[in-house]
């Protein structure tokens, strides 16, 4: 995602921009037996903040995007943010006009040929809109928050992967 | 050449018998080359031709890459959170906080 220009150059303009890590990556290894493996990750997933020049957060993106839907949606945040002037009760009033709408995804046309792992990010954007977005808009209408105070919960409730297990939940799925 | 003007077809020819000449002098019977160098089979040559320009080409031009380590992409990211909102306090434009398990400048995050 952050390597293609066109969503590259739109963060650079309109963002100041940080990755923070919340915990290592679980790694699987295959190991085929004829000096051949391979490695994957397992169970990651990623949050995208907006948040004032203090640090309070205004908005997120859970998980995983397709690119033209990731821009769109930061489009619309940022536009949403700057008609609240940064201001508190106007940020808190933002999420509950959110709550009553009906989030969908924008459509998107997929290129002849890509509909694999495009089909399955446009299928993840989906959720996200659908149900993440308004899991998080109840939460921050309630109170303000900063990245740092609402990850657990978010990534515990909201991506279902409890970053406070070790396991991450999985030990349960063996 | 002065006889390529009484005799056109012997120029390429006369031309092409000093250049082995010179190749086979400068590759026998020079002493620094015998001490640095292997004689060079002449059937090999065709061979340094493609591997010469790619051996230098590795050698000029590429990098040690860290085992494991990647771009983070072409976004300009700031080393840490105080900095990004210093930086939003100056420029007015909003901190975007990406959150992931891993690193994302690790080739597995």
């Amino acid at each position: 995602m952050f390597s293609r220009k066109d969503i590259a150059d739109y963060i650079n303009a309109n963002f100041e921009p940080v990755w923070v890590s919340v915990r290592p990556v679980p790694k699987v290894e295959i190991d085929f037996g004829n000096g051949r493996k391979v490695t994957r990750t397992l169970h990651g997933n990623i949050a995208t903040y907006i948040c004032t020049s203090k640090g309070m957060v205004f908005d997120i993106l859970p998980g995983i995007y397709d690119p033209a839907q990731y821009r769109a949606q930061l489009q619309a945040i940022v536009s949403a943010l700057a008609q609240t002037g940064g201001r508190q009760d106007a940020m808190l009033a933002y999420h509950r006009q959110q709550l009553r709408k009906t989030h969908e995804a924008a459509p998107v046309t997929v290129p002849a040929g890509f509909m694999g792992i495009y089909g399955e990010l446009l299928a993840d954007s989906r959720i996200n809109e659908g149900s993440r977005r308004d899991l998080i808009h109840r939460i921050l209408q309630a109170r303000p928050v900063t990245p740092e105070s609402i990850k657990i919960e978010l990534y515990r409730d909201i991506l279902h992967a409890d970053i406070t297990d070790p396991y991450l939940g999985v030990d349960k799925e063996i | 050449m002065g006889s390529s003007a009484f005799f056109p077809g012997i120029h390429m020819k006369l031309d092409s018998f000093f250049k082995a000449g010179f190749l086979a002098l400068l590759f026998t019977s020079n002493p620094s080359l015998a001490r640095d160098q292997k004689p060079i089979n002449p059937a090999d040559m065709s061979k340094m031709v493609i591997e010469q320009p790619v051996k230098t080409l590795l050698r000029e031009r590429t990098m040690e890459v860290v085992p494991g380590k990647v771009s983070a992409g072409l976004v300009k990211w700031h080393a840490d959170m105080k900095l990004a909102t210093e930086a939003a306090n100056r420029s007015g434009k909003p901190v975007m906080v990406f959150h992931l398990m891993g690193n994302l400048d690790d080739r597995f995050c």
